[in-house]
């Protein structure tokens, strides 16, 4: 039987019907077209489909959607400033922290969610943050280094 | 990767979600995080009928002390736990295990009271819990009962929930003098790994010697245990390098590992002995007796 899910979704209050066996994951892809919150293991283990629930990071495939009735969400989609990038969007294309890109968007929320809470991490407190999201291409190296450049920036901009 | 089909029902109170367990008696489940529920449903080693949101009951998401004890609600967050100054003033082994939890997407959703209902062996919280002489408030539709925490975990993902009841709350007491604590764990990798096998270790001690001693250990046998004998070899005796020693041999008789992909039974019972006795140096050390 379909239920209602009352979802704000990047800054939109919606309401959605859904059937009570669909993910978090599921209705940002296939319900709300929002394709950007990628799949990889399916079991919460590689940090692809992290999105932020009122704030704070969960792993979108393991989250029962009626469990995020009345909550915000916010996804890769809703982090720019209409068509200016994120500074961590942009970091990571100048860093070249990004090659076929399925981590990206879970490691720069899981980034986003360091800086907002501290704005001045060390490498290790940086390696430590996303120790629970895995890329398989770049080795991590230009991935930190492209978030200890946007924190630098972010950090000159709240100073401005 | 799909879910099978459930109904979902979202109980306003605890008698609700009571009552909904015992009208449900074959496919009832209850969830809270459902981190480790939602994944075994995901390859169909479990598919219940109805899954009961314990997460849309009010009032059960609080970390809190309360006269001389901790209590952590049903709907407490693993991350809940870890912002909270009193466990890691007074309860560091709790946080240190609690840490360790898969990473910050996980343990914000997660909770610690699901994970111990789990009842996996190798459960970071229930090892740190068990040493720590936690106790569970159980609810159920006649009321509620306490139950020590060393009588709760009775077999692989089996635990000594009832038809219709869920835990409620958690309650440690808190130390009332100095207290050496220690949590270490051994996992293949560094992030996100269930550890091959956790020990958790809580000391006092006088000037003539170990005064109480609790060894809980997460990984090395069919449920986490508590290490009796070696606790019992411990009171008493002056925590040197011999008898903290003899303590770890005494683990690794006591402990009862499987064998499976990651791990042999002989590697992590080598493994538990040097873990216990690192474990027990360290404890001791907090205290000022090493």
């Amino acid at each position: 039987m379909r239920r209602a899910l009352n979802i704000e979704i990047n800054g939109r209050k919606q309401v959605l019907e859904i059937e009570p066996n669909e993910l978090l994951l599921d209705v940002l892809r296939l319900g709300v077209g929002l394709t950007g919150t990628k799949e990889g293991c399916g079991e919460g283990v590689c940090g692809s489909c992290t999105v932020m629930v009122d704030g704070e990071l969960v792993r979108s495939c393991l989250t029962l959607a009626m469990q995020v009735d009345g909550k915000a969400v916010t996804t890769i989609e809703g982090i720019a400033n209409g068509s200016e990038l994120h500074p961590l969007q942009r970091r990571f294309l100048e860093h070249g922290a990004v090659q076929c890109g399925f981590c990206s968007p879970g490691l720069i929320l899981t980034a986003k969610a360091l800086l907002s809470s501290n704005p001045d991490p060390s490498e290790a407190e940086v390696r430590d943050a996303i120790r629970g999201n895995f890329c398989r291409c770049t080795g991590y190296v230009k991935i930190v280094e492209a978030i200890l450049a946007a924190a630098a920036e972010l950090r000159s901009g709240a100073n401005a | 990767m799909a879910l099978p089909k459930f109904d979902y029902l979202a109980p306003k109170s605890i008698g609700e979600a009571c009552a909904a367990l015992a009208a449900n008696p074959d496919g009832g489940k209850l969830i809270a995080g459902g981190v480790s529920l939602l994944r075994v449903m995901k390859f169909r080693i479990m598919s219940p009928d109805c899954l009961i949101d314990v997460k849309s009951i009010p009032g059960l998401r609080y970390v809190k002390c309360d006269k001389d004890v901790l209590k952590i609600g049903a709907t407490a967050t693993s991350t809940d736990v870890l912002r909270s100054s009193d466990v890691a003033e007074k309860l560091p082994l709790l946080s240190q295990a609690i840490a360790r939890i898969a990473t910050t997407a996980v343990r914000n959703w997660a909770t610690v009271v699901g994970n111990i209902c789990v009842g996996h062996t190798a459960s970071d919280p229930s090892a740190a819990l068990l040493a720590l002489g936690a106790e569970l408030v159980i609810s159920n539709p006649k009321g509620e009962r306490t139950l020590p925490i060393d009588q709760f975990f009775l077999g692989h993902m089996s635990t000594a929930l009832e038809e219709a009841e869920l835990v409620r709350e958690i309650r440690i007491p808190l130390p009332k003098e100095p207290v050496g604590m220690a949590y270490l764990a051994h996992a293949g990798r560094a992030a996100m790994e269930t550890p091959l096998i956790a020990v958790g270790v809580a000391l006092t001690a006088n000037g003539k010697g170990c005064t109480s001693a609790s060894i809980s250990l997460a990984g090395s046998a069919e449920t986490p245990i508590r290490l009796t004998r070696a606790e019992k070899a411990l009171v008493g005796a002056k925590l040197d390098e011999k008898a903290i020693h003899n303590a770890a041999l005494i683990a690794a008789e006591d402990c009862a590992p499987d064998s499976d992909v990651y791990a042999s039974a002989e590697y992590r019972r080598r493994l538990v002995a040097v873990y216990v006795r690192d474990a027990l140096q360290a404890a001791a050390g907090r205290i000022g007796h090493a």
